[in-house]
Protein backbone atom coordinates (compact mmCIF):
# COMPACT_ATOMS: atom_id res chain seq x y z
CA UNK A 1 0.00 0.00 0.00
CA UNK A 2 1.53 3.27 -1.12
CA UNK A 3 0.29 6.64 0.14
CA UNK A 4 1.39 9.79 -1.66
CA UNK A 5 0.47 12.68 0.58
CA UNK A 6 1.77 15.92 2.05
CA UNK A 7 3.00 14.17 5.19
CA UNK A 8 3.47 16.32 8.26
CA UNK A 9 6.26 15.63 10.74
CA UNK A 10 8.34 14.38 7.83
CA UNK A 11 11.51 14.63 9.93
CA UNK A 12 10.00 12.16 12.42
CA UNK A 13 9.30 9.67 9.67
CA UNK A 14 12.60 10.23 7.90
CA UNK A 15 10.99 11.74 4.81
CA UNK A 16 13.35 14.70 4.87
CA UNK A 17 16.29 12.47 3.92
CA UNK A 18 14.53 9.85 1.80
CA UNK A 19 11.99 9.93 -1.04
CA UNK A 20 10.03 7.15 0.58
CA UNK A 21 9.72 5.44 3.94
CA UNK A 22 8.68 1.79 4.14
CA UNK A 23 6.74 0.35 7.06
CA UNK A 24 5.96 -3.28 7.73
CA UNK A 25 2.66 -4.65 8.99
CA UNK A 26 2.42 -6.09 12.49
CA UNK A 27 2.60 -9.90 12.48
CA UNK A 28 2.74 -10.07 8.69
CA UNK A 29 4.29 -13.05 6.92
CA UNK A 30 3.16 -12.29 3.37
CA UNK A 31 5.33 -9.29 2.60
CA UNK A 32 2.68 -6.62 3.16
CA UNK A 33 4.13 -3.12 3.26
CA UNK A 34 2.99 0.44 3.84
CA UNK A 35 4.97 3.05 1.91
CA UNK A 36 4.95 6.78 2.66
CA UNK A 37 5.85 9.15 -0.17
CA UNK A 38 5.69 12.94 -0.29
CA UNK A 39 6.35 13.96 -3.86
CA UNK A 40 4.08 16.20 -5.87
CA UNK A 41 3.31 15.60 -9.50
CA UNK A 42 5.44 18.44 -10.80
CA UNK A 43 8.48 17.21 -8.92
CA UNK A 44 8.71 14.03 -10.95
CA UNK A 45 6.02 12.19 -9.00
CA UNK A 46 4.66 10.24 -11.97
CA UNK A 47 8.04 8.88 -13.09
CA UNK A 48 8.99 8.06 -9.52
CA UNK A 49 5.79 6.10 -8.98
CA UNK A 50 5.85 4.20 -12.26
CA UNK A 51 9.50 3.22 -11.63
CA UNK A 52 8.59 2.08 -8.14
CA UNK A 53 5.50 0.09 -9.12
CA UNK A 54 6.60 -1.50 -12.43
CA UNK A 55 9.00 -4.16 -11.07
CA UNK A 56 6.64 -5.10 -8.23
CA UNK A 57 3.47 -5.62 -10.27
CA UNK A 58 4.13 -9.10 -11.53
CA UNK A 59 4.29 -10.67 -8.08
CA UNK A 60 2.26 -8.26 -5.94
CA UNK A 61 -1.06 -6.52 -5.60
CA UNK A 62 -0.63 -2.77 -5.18
CA UNK A 63 -2.96 -0.17 -3.75
CA UNK A 64 -1.82 3.35 -4.62
CA UNK A 65 -3.41 6.30 -2.81
CA UNK A 66 -2.82 9.73 -4.37
CA UNK A 67 -3.84 12.87 -2.55
CA UNK A 68 -6.19 14.67 -4.90
CA UNK A 69 -5.28 18.21 -4.04
CA UNK A 70 -4.94 21.15 -6.38
CA UNK A 71 -1.55 22.14 -4.99
CA UNK A 72 -0.29 18.57 -5.13
CA UNK A 73 -1.28 18.01 -8.74
CA UNK A 74 -2.74 14.49 -8.72
CA UNK A 75 -6.05 14.07 -10.50
CA UNK A 76 -7.67 11.67 -12.96
CA UNK A 77 -5.21 12.74 -15.68
CA UNK A 78 -2.34 11.80 -13.38
CA UNK A 79 -3.89 8.36 -12.90
CA UNK A 80 -4.03 7.95 -16.67
CA UNK A 81 -0.40 9.01 -16.96
CA UNK A 82 0.66 6.44 -14.39
CA UNK A 83 -1.26 3.66 -16.13
CA UNK A 84 0.17 4.67 -19.50
CA UNK A 85 3.63 4.80 -17.93
CA UNK A 86 3.07 1.23 -16.82
CA UNK A 87 2.03 0.32 -20.35
CA UNK A 88 -1.64 -0.39 -19.83
CA UNK A 89 -5.03 1.24 -19.36
CA UNK A 90 -6.09 -1.18 -16.66
CA UNK A 91 -4.05 -3.52 -14.52
CA UNK A 92 -5.78 -6.14 -12.41
CA UNK A 93 -3.06 -6.13 -9.74
CA UNK A 94 -3.18 -2.39 -9.24
CA UNK A 95 -5.86 -0.16 -7.74
CA UNK A 96 -5.27 3.60 -7.82
CA UNK A 97 -7.45 5.73 -5.61
CA UNK A 98 -7.54 9.53 -5.47
CA UNK A 99 -8.42 10.60 -1.95
CA UNK A 100 -9.30 13.94 -0.45
CA UNK A 101 -11.47 15.75 2.03
CA UNK A 102 -11.25 13.45 5.02
CA UNK A 103 -14.37 11.53 3.98
CA UNK A 104 -12.59 8.42 2.70
CA UNK A 105 -12.30 5.34 4.84
CA UNK A 106 -8.49 5.52 4.58
CA UNK A 107 -8.76 8.31 7.18
CA UNK A 108 -8.82 7.48 10.86
CA UNK A 109 -11.79 9.46 12.21
CA UNK A 110 -14.28 9.07 15.05
CA UNK A 111 -16.65 7.56 12.50
CA UNK A 112 -14.02 5.23 11.06
CA UNK A 113 -11.81 3.85 13.76
CA UNK A 114 -10.08 1.41 11.40
CA UNK A 115 -8.54 4.01 9.09
CA UNK A 116 -4.83 4.77 8.93
CA UNK A 117 -4.29 8.42 8.02
CA UNK A 118 -4.74 11.00 10.73
CA UNK A 119 -6.44 14.24 9.81
CA UNK A 120 -3.28 16.23 10.55
CA UNK A 121 -1.13 14.56 7.91
CA UNK A 122 0.29 11.91 10.21
CA UNK A 123 -0.30 8.31 11.22
CA UNK A 124 -1.84 8.40 14.73
CA UNK A 125 0.36 6.80 17.36
CA UNK A 126 -2.21 4.17 18.33
CA UNK A 127 -2.02 2.77 14.81
CA UNK A 128 1.72 2.81 14.29
CA UNK A 129 4.88 2.02 16.23
CA UNK A 130 7.78 4.25 15.25
CA UNK A 131 10.33 2.17 17.13
CA UNK A 132 9.67 -0.90 15.02
CA UNK A 133 8.22 0.96 12.01
CA UNK A 134 5.10 -1.20 11.97
CA UNK A 135 1.45 -0.48 11.24
CA UNK A 136 -1.29 -2.35 13.10
CA UNK A 137 -2.57 -5.22 10.96
CA UNK A 138 -6.22 -4.57 11.88
CA UNK A 139 -6.06 -1.11 10.32
CA UNK A 140 -3.99 -2.16 7.32
CA UNK A 141 -6.33 -5.06 6.51
CA UNK A 142 -9.45 -2.94 6.96
CA UNK A 143 -8.22 -0.23 4.59
CA UNK A 144 -6.97 -2.82 2.11
CA UNK A 145 -10.27 -4.69 2.09
CA UNK A 146 -12.29 -1.48 1.92
CA UNK A 147 -10.51 -0.25 -1.17
CA UNK A 148 -9.07 -3.22 -2.99
CA UNK A 149 -12.11 -5.37 -2.52
CA UNK A 150 -14.54 -2.69 -1.42
CA UNK A 151 -17.16 -5.38 -1.02
CA UNK A 152 -19.47 -3.77 1.49
CA UNK A 153 -19.87 -0.65 -0.62
CA UNK A 154 -20.24 -2.62 -3.86
CA UNK A 155 -23.03 -4.74 -2.42
CA UNK A 156 -24.73 -1.70 -0.91
CA UNK A 157 -24.58 0.06 -4.29
CA UNK A 158 -26.12 -2.96 -6.00
CA UNK A 159 -28.82 -3.34 -3.33
CA UNK A 160 -29.94 0.28 -3.41
CA UNK A 161 -29.55 0.78 -7.17
CA UNK A 162 -31.62 -2.35 -7.70
CA UNK A 163 -34.38 -1.22 -5.33
CA UNK A 164 -34.47 2.27 -6.81
CA UNK A 165 -34.91 0.86 -10.30
CA UNK A 166 -37.35 -1.85 -9.24
CA UNK A 167 -39.66 0.48 -7.35
CA UNK A 168 -39.79 2.83 -10.34
CA UNK A 169 -41.51 -0.03 -12.20
CA UNK A 170 -44.67 0.91 -10.37
CA UNK A 171 -44.72 4.17 -12.30
CA UNK A 172 -44.32 2.55 -15.73
CA UNK A 173 -46.24 -0.67 -15.54
CA UNK A 174 -46.68 -0.87 -19.32
CA UNK A 175 -43.20 -2.41 -19.52
CA UNK A 176 -42.61 -5.82 -17.98
CA UNK A 177 -40.62 -5.98 -14.76
CA UNK A 178 -37.56 -7.65 -16.30
CA UNK A 179 -37.61 -5.38 -19.37
CA UNK A 180 -37.78 -2.42 -17.05
CA UNK A 181 -34.78 -3.63 -15.04
CA UNK A 182 -32.79 -4.54 -18.16
CA UNK A 183 -33.15 -1.05 -19.63
CA UNK A 184 -30.72 0.17 -17.02
CA UNK A 185 -27.63 -1.42 -18.54
CA UNK A 186 -25.28 -0.52 -15.71
CA UNK A 187 -27.53 -2.24 -13.20
CA UNK A 188 -28.43 -5.16 -15.46
CA UNK A 189 -24.81 -6.04 -16.29
CA UNK A 190 -23.84 -5.59 -12.64
CA UNK A 191 -26.53 -8.14 -11.81
CA UNK A 192 -25.22 -10.58 -14.44
CA UNK A 193 -21.72 -10.06 -13.12
CA UNK A 194 -23.00 -10.70 -9.58
CA UNK A 195 -24.51 -14.06 -10.60
CA UNK A 196 -21.35 -14.90 -12.60
CA UNK A 197 -23.20 -15.15 -15.91
CA UNK A 198 -20.52 -13.23 -17.78
CA UNK A 199 -21.50 -14.32 -21.30
CA UNK A 200 -24.64 -12.15 -21.05
CA UNK A 201 -22.52 -9.02 -20.82
CA UNK A 202 -21.59 -7.76 -24.30
CA UNK A 203 -17.84 -7.43 -24.70
CA UNK A 204 -18.21 -4.08 -26.44
CA UNK A 205 -20.62 -2.50 -23.97
CA UNK A 206 -19.95 1.09 -23.01
CA UNK A 207 -22.04 0.77 -19.84
CA UNK A 208 -20.16 1.02 -16.56
CA UNK A 209 -21.02 -1.91 -14.35
CA UNK A 210 -19.71 -3.41 -11.10
CA UNK A 211 -17.27 -6.29 -11.13
CA UNK A 212 -17.82 -8.69 -8.22
CA UNK A 213 -15.11 -11.22 -9.12
CA UNK A 214 -12.76 -9.82 -6.49
CA UNK A 215 -15.61 -10.11 -3.95
CA UNK A 216 -16.14 -13.76 -4.87
CA UNK A 217 -12.45 -14.40 -4.22
CA UNK A 218 -12.84 -12.63 -0.89
CA UNK A 219 -15.68 -14.97 0.13
CA UNK A 220 -13.29 -17.91 -0.37
CA UNK A 221 -10.81 -16.63 2.20
CA UNK A 222 -10.51 -18.36 5.56
CA UNK A 223 -12.99 -16.97 8.07
CA UNK A 224 -15.43 -15.69 5.46
CA UNK A 225 -17.65 -18.76 5.21
CA UNK A 226 -20.73 -16.89 6.47
CA UNK A 227 -20.16 -14.26 3.77
CA UNK A 228 -19.86 -16.99 1.14
CA UNK A 229 -23.16 -18.53 2.29
CA UNK A 230 -24.93 -15.15 2.17
CA UNK A 231 -23.44 -14.49 -1.29
CA UNK A 232 -24.73 -17.83 -2.62
CA UNK A 233 -28.21 -17.17 -1.23
CA UNK A 234 -28.35 -13.75 -2.85
CA UNK A 235 -27.03 -15.15 -6.13
CA UNK A 236 -29.67 -17.90 -6.10
CA UNK A 237 -32.51 -15.44 -5.59
CA UNK A 238 -31.25 -13.05 -8.22
CA UNK A 239 -30.71 -15.82 -10.79
CA UNK A 240 -34.23 -17.10 -10.20
CA UNK A 241 -35.67 -13.65 -10.69
CA UNK A 242 -33.64 -12.72 -13.78
CA UNK A 243 -34.72 -15.86 -15.59
CA UNK A 244 -38.24 -15.91 -14.30
CA UNK A 245 -41.25 -16.11 -16.56
CA UNK A 246 -43.77 -15.90 -13.75
CA UNK A 247 -43.47 -12.21 -12.94
CA UNK A 248 -46.79 -11.20 -14.42
CA UNK A 249 -48.13 -8.49 -12.19
CA UNK A 250 -47.17 -5.89 -9.67
CA UNK A 251 -47.56 -8.25 -6.73
CA UNK A 252 -45.15 -10.77 -8.31
CA UNK A 253 -42.69 -7.96 -9.04
CA UNK A 254 -42.88 -6.67 -5.49
CA UNK A 255 -42.34 -10.14 -4.08
CA UNK A 256 -39.22 -10.58 -6.24
CA UNK A 257 -37.91 -7.14 -5.37
CA UNK A 258 -38.50 -7.77 -1.69
CA UNK A 259 -36.72 -11.15 -1.75
CA UNK A 260 -33.67 -9.94 -3.69
CA UNK A 261 -33.39 -6.84 -1.51
CA UNK A 262 -33.67 -8.99 1.60
CA UNK A 263 -30.91 -11.37 0.45
CA UNK A 264 -28.62 -8.50 -0.58
CA UNK A 265 -29.22 -6.84 2.80
CA UNK A 266 -28.26 -10.09 4.55
CA UNK A 267 -25.10 -10.29 2.46
CA UNK A 268 -24.27 -6.63 3.15
CA UNK A 269 -24.71 -7.21 6.89
CA UNK A 270 -22.52 -10.34 6.78
CA UNK A 271 -19.49 -8.44 5.46
CA UNK A 272 -17.29 -7.50 8.40
CA UNK A 273 -16.37 -3.96 7.48
CA UNK A 274 -17.23 -0.82 9.39
CA UNK A 275 -17.94 1.57 6.59
CA UNK A 276 -21.14 1.59 4.59
CA UNK B 1 -57.43 15.41 4.38
CA UNK B 2 -54.37 15.72 6.62
CA UNK B 3 -51.04 16.63 5.05
CA UNK B 4 -48.21 14.16 5.49
CA UNK B 5 -44.83 15.44 4.37
CA UNK B 6 -42.22 13.18 2.85
CA UNK B 7 -38.62 13.69 1.74
CA UNK B 8 -36.79 11.80 -0.96
CA UNK B 9 -34.39 12.51 -3.80
CA UNK B 10 -36.08 9.86 -5.90
CA UNK B 11 -39.12 10.46 -8.13
CA UNK B 12 -42.23 11.17 -6.10
CA UNK B 13 -44.51 8.59 -4.60
CA UNK B 14 -46.00 6.17 -7.05
CA UNK B 15 -49.71 6.48 -7.63
CA UNK B 16 -50.25 3.34 -5.56
CA UNK B 17 -48.62 4.89 -2.50
CA UNK B 18 -50.38 8.22 -2.95
CA UNK B 19 -53.73 6.46 -3.46
CA UNK B 20 -53.23 4.40 -0.35
CA UNK B 21 -52.39 7.45 1.75
CA UNK B 22 -55.43 9.23 0.30
CA UNK B 23 -57.69 6.35 1.31
CA UNK B 24 -56.21 6.69 4.79
CA UNK B 25 -57.14 10.38 4.86
CA UNK B 26 -53.66 11.76 4.21
CA UNK B 27 -52.32 13.96 1.45
CA UNK B 28 -48.61 13.34 0.68
CA UNK B 29 -46.61 16.55 0.12
CA UNK B 30 -42.92 16.74 -0.74
CA UNK B 31 -40.99 18.51 2.04
CA UNK B 32 -39.01 21.47 0.74
CA UNK B 33 -35.90 22.36 2.80
CA UNK B 34 -35.73 25.74 1.04
CA UNK B 35 -39.08 26.65 2.60
CA UNK B 36 -39.26 24.53 5.75
CA UNK B 37 -42.85 23.76 6.65
CA UNK B 38 -44.39 23.12 10.04
CA UNK B 39 -44.81 19.35 10.07
CA UNK B 40 -46.39 16.85 12.41
CA UNK B 41 -45.48 13.68 10.56
CA UNK B 42 -42.60 13.29 8.15
CA UNK B 43 -41.82 10.26 5.99
CA UNK B 44 -38.19 9.75 5.01
CA UNK B 45 -37.43 7.64 1.95
CA UNK B 46 -33.73 7.02 2.22
CA UNK B 47 -30.85 6.58 1.53
CA UNK B 48 -30.34 9.50 -0.81
CA UNK B 49 -27.98 9.21 -3.77
CA UNK B 50 -25.69 12.25 -3.91
CA UNK B 51 -22.59 12.45 -6.07
CA UNK B 52 -22.55 8.69 -6.40
CA UNK B 53 -22.58 8.19 -2.63
CA UNK B 54 -25.48 6.71 -0.69
CA UNK B 55 -26.25 9.04 2.19
CA UNK B 56 -28.27 8.42 5.35
CA UNK B 57 -29.83 11.58 6.73
CA UNK B 58 -31.81 10.21 9.67
CA UNK B 59 -29.48 11.31 12.47
CA UNK B 60 -29.15 14.87 11.17
CA UNK B 61 -32.89 15.25 10.64
CA UNK B 62 -33.61 13.82 14.08
CA UNK B 63 -31.34 16.37 15.75
CA UNK B 64 -32.78 19.22 13.66
CA UNK B 65 -36.37 18.47 14.64
CA UNK B 66 -35.43 17.75 18.25
CA UNK B 67 -34.22 21.33 18.37
CA UNK B 68 -37.04 23.09 16.58
CA UNK B 69 -40.10 20.88 16.94
CA UNK B 70 -39.67 17.95 19.33
CA UNK B 71 -43.18 16.59 18.91
CA UNK B 72 -42.63 15.76 15.22
CA UNK B 73 -42.86 12.10 14.34
CA UNK B 74 -40.42 10.87 11.72
CA UNK B 75 -41.35 7.64 9.97
CA UNK B 76 -38.83 5.80 7.82
CA UNK B 77 -40.21 4.20 4.67
CA UNK B 78 -38.62 1.26 2.91
CA UNK B 79 -38.78 -2.49 2.41
CA UNK B 80 -36.52 -3.75 5.18
CA UNK B 81 -37.87 -6.86 6.83
CA UNK B 82 -38.82 -5.36 10.14
CA UNK B 83 -41.30 -6.94 12.49
CA UNK B 84 -43.91 -4.43 13.68
CA UNK B 85 -41.52 -1.61 14.42
CA UNK B 86 -42.99 1.83 15.14
CA UNK B 87 -41.76 4.73 13.03
CA UNK B 88 -41.36 2.41 10.02
CA UNK B 89 -43.68 2.13 7.03
CA UNK B 90 -43.18 -0.95 4.88
CA UNK B 91 -43.85 0.13 1.31
CA UNK B 92 -44.81 -3.33 0.10
CA UNK B 93 -46.92 -4.25 3.12
CA UNK B 94 -48.97 -1.26 4.11
CA UNK B 95 -50.57 -1.47 7.54
CA UNK B 96 -54.34 -1.52 7.86
CA UNK B 97 -54.43 1.84 9.51
CA UNK B 98 -51.82 4.57 8.89
CA UNK B 99 -53.26 6.73 11.67
CA UNK B 100 -52.64 3.88 14.11
CA UNK B 101 -49.04 3.57 12.86
CA UNK B 102 -48.59 7.29 13.44
CA UNK B 103 -50.20 7.07 16.89
CA UNK B 104 -47.92 4.15 17.86
CA UNK B 105 -44.82 5.93 16.59
CA UNK B 106 -42.72 7.91 19.02
CA UNK B 107 -41.79 11.55 18.71
CA UNK B 108 -38.41 12.55 17.37
CA UNK B 109 -36.91 12.98 20.85
CA UNK B 110 -37.16 9.28 21.67
CA UNK B 111 -37.01 7.91 18.14
CA UNK B 112 -34.01 5.70 17.36
CA UNK B 113 -33.52 5.62 13.58
CA UNK B 114 -33.40 2.16 12.02
CA UNK B 115 -29.82 1.85 10.72
CA UNK B 116 -29.98 1.72 6.94
CA UNK B 117 -26.25 2.03 6.15
CA UNK B 118 -24.67 4.42 3.67
CA UNK B 119 -22.63 7.41 4.75
CA UNK B 120 -23.90 9.63 7.53
CA UNK B 121 -24.66 13.18 6.40
CA UNK B 122 -23.53 14.60 9.74
CA UNK B 123 -20.12 12.93 9.45
CA UNK B 124 -19.65 14.27 5.92
CA UNK B 125 -20.59 17.84 6.80
CA UNK B 126 -18.60 17.73 10.02
CA UNK B 127 -15.53 17.00 7.94
CA UNK B 128 -16.34 20.02 5.76
CA UNK B 129 -16.37 22.34 8.75
CA UNK B 130 -13.98 20.86 11.29
CA UNK B 131 -12.02 18.18 9.57
CA UNK B 132 -9.29 17.56 8.20
CA UNK B 133 -6.38 19.53 9.44
CA UNK B 134 -5.82 22.87 7.79
CA UNK B 135 -8.45 22.28 5.12
CA UNK B 136 -11.48 22.59 7.42
CA UNK B 137 -13.57 25.72 7.32
CA UNK B 138 -13.09 26.43 11.02
CA UNK B 139 -9.33 26.38 10.54
CA UNK B 140 -9.70 28.57 7.46
CA UNK B 141 -11.68 31.11 9.47
CA UNK B 142 -8.98 31.24 12.11
CA UNK B 143 -6.28 31.81 9.52
CA UNK B 144 -8.18 34.52 7.68
CA UNK B 145 -8.99 36.26 10.94
CA UNK B 146 -5.33 36.27 11.82
CA UNK B 147 -4.49 37.68 8.40
CA UNK B 148 -7.09 40.42 8.72
CA UNK B 149 -5.76 41.42 12.11
CA UNK B 150 -2.34 41.74 10.58
CA UNK B 151 -3.67 43.97 7.80
CA UNK B 152 -5.62 46.13 10.26
CA UNK B 153 -2.58 46.51 12.46
CA UNK B 154 -0.57 47.95 9.58
CA UNK B 155 -3.35 50.35 8.70
CA UNK B 156 -3.84 51.52 12.22
CA UNK B 157 -0.14 52.15 12.61
CA UNK B 158 -0.22 53.98 9.27
CA UNK B 159 2.76 51.95 8.21
CA UNK B 160 3.65 52.37 4.58
CA UNK B 161 2.31 49.53 2.55
CA UNK B 162 2.96 48.60 -1.00
CA UNK B 163 0.63 46.69 -3.23
CA UNK B 164 -2.46 45.23 -1.64
CA UNK B 165 -1.13 41.78 -2.38
CA UNK B 166 1.67 42.26 0.10
CA UNK B 167 -0.82 42.95 2.90
CA UNK B 168 -2.54 39.73 2.11
CA UNK B 169 0.55 37.68 2.55
CA UNK B 170 0.66 36.72 6.17
CA UNK B 171 3.30 34.33 7.48
CA UNK B 172 0.55 31.78 7.98
CA UNK B 173 -1.62 32.47 4.98
CA UNK B 174 -1.43 33.19 1.28
CA UNK B 175 -4.87 34.55 0.71
CA UNK B 176 -4.93 33.83 -3.02
CA UNK B 177 -4.15 30.15 -2.43
CA UNK B 178 -6.50 29.86 0.49
CA UNK B 179 -9.41 31.35 -1.40
CA UNK B 180 -8.90 28.79 -4.19
CA UNK B 181 -8.82 26.01 -1.63
CA UNK B 182 -12.01 27.34 -0.06
CA UNK B 183 -13.82 27.42 -3.41
CA UNK B 184 -12.56 23.95 -4.31
CA UNK B 185 -13.73 22.61 -0.99
CA UNK B 186 -17.14 24.24 -1.39
CA UNK B 187 -17.56 22.72 -4.86
CA UNK B 188 -16.58 19.32 -3.47
CA UNK B 189 -19.18 19.41 -0.69
CA UNK B 190 -21.88 21.67 -2.16
CA UNK B 191 -24.39 18.96 -3.07
CA UNK B 192 -24.41 17.41 0.42
CA UNK B 193 -25.95 20.62 1.76
CA UNK B 194 -29.02 19.81 -0.35
CA UNK B 195 -29.80 16.97 2.03
CA UNK B 196 -30.21 19.22 5.07
CA UNK B 197 -33.70 19.72 6.49
CA UNK B 198 -33.29 23.50 6.40
CA UNK B 199 -31.17 25.04 3.70
CA UNK B 200 -32.55 28.55 3.65
CA UNK B 201 -29.04 29.82 4.39
CA UNK B 202 -27.44 28.16 1.36
CA UNK B 203 -27.82 31.09 -1.00
CA UNK B 204 -26.22 33.51 1.47
CA UNK B 205 -23.41 31.08 2.13
CA UNK B 206 -22.73 30.52 -1.54
CA UNK B 207 -22.70 34.24 -2.32
CA UNK B 208 -20.29 34.91 0.53
CA UNK B 209 -18.00 32.10 -0.54
CA UNK B 210 -17.95 33.33 -4.11
CA UNK B 211 -17.13 36.83 -2.86
CA UNK B 212 -13.97 35.51 -1.27
CA UNK B 213 -12.55 34.64 -4.68
CA UNK B 214 -9.08 36.10 -4.62
CA UNK B 215 -8.99 37.65 -8.09
CA UNK B 216 -11.46 40.52 -7.61
CA UNK B 217 -10.23 40.96 -4.06
CA UNK B 218 -6.62 41.29 -5.08
CA UNK B 219 -7.62 44.05 -7.43
CA UNK B 220 -9.82 45.80 -4.89
CA UNK B 221 -8.62 48.40 -2.44
CA UNK B 222 -8.68 47.90 1.27
CA UNK B 223 -12.03 49.60 1.80
CA UNK B 224 -13.64 46.94 -0.38
CA UNK B 225 -11.54 44.01 0.66
CA UNK B 226 -12.07 44.10 4.40
CA UNK B 227 -15.87 44.28 4.42
CA UNK B 228 -16.05 41.43 1.93
CA UNK B 229 -13.91 39.08 3.93
CA UNK B 230 -15.56 40.11 7.18
CA UNK B 231 -19.01 39.46 5.71
CA UNK B 232 -17.89 36.03 4.54
CA UNK B 233 -16.51 35.22 7.96
CA UNK B 234 -19.66 36.43 9.69
CA UNK B 235 -21.77 34.28 7.36
CA UNK B 236 -19.65 31.24 8.08
CA UNK B 237 -19.71 31.79 11.80
CA UNK B 238 -23.47 32.20 11.78
CA UNK B 239 -23.88 29.03 9.73
CA UNK B 240 -21.52 27.07 11.92
CA UNK B 241 -23.56 28.15 14.95
CA UNK B 242 -26.74 27.12 13.17
CA UNK B 243 -25.46 23.74 12.04
CA UNK B 244 -23.32 22.74 14.98
CA UNK B 245 -26.15 21.19 16.98
CA UNK B 246 -27.30 18.98 14.12
CA UNK B 247 -24.10 17.88 12.45
CA UNK B 248 -22.08 17.65 15.68
CA UNK B 249 -18.78 19.16 14.71
CA UNK B 250 -15.83 17.09 15.69
CA UNK B 251 -12.87 18.64 17.42
CA UNK B 252 -10.12 16.74 15.63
Amino acid sequence: MIVVWRWNESEVYGLKEADQVDWSVEGDTQGDAFVQIDKDKDSGGITYLTDLIRPKLEMNQIMLFLHNNQKYGYNSDAVKEILEGLGSRAISNLVIRLFTGGTESVYYTPANKLGILGTKGTIPSGISDLATMTIKAEHYDAVWNNYFINMKERIYQLKESFFRRAKAHEICESVSYLDHLSQDKSLWYSMYNFIEDYRRIPKDTTATYSDFSVCINYTKLKGNKHVAVAYKEAQKEMKKSMKSTIIENNEDAQAQTQEIYHQLTNLWKAIPQQSY
Amino acid sequence: MKPVYYFSDDPPFSKRWADWLNTQGYDPILYNPLQPQAVEVLLLLTPLLIDNKWISIENVWKRHFENISPSVKIIQAGIHEIQSRPNYLHLYAFPDDFSALVADSVSVTTWEPYPIGGEDLGDLLSIYFSGHGTEGIVEWLNKVKSSLESVSYRFNKKEPVGELQTWLIHPEIRYDEESKALLGRWNHFRSYFDALPDKTFIETLEIEILKTDSEPILMADESEFKPRIEAAMAAFEQIIQLLEPIIRLKSD
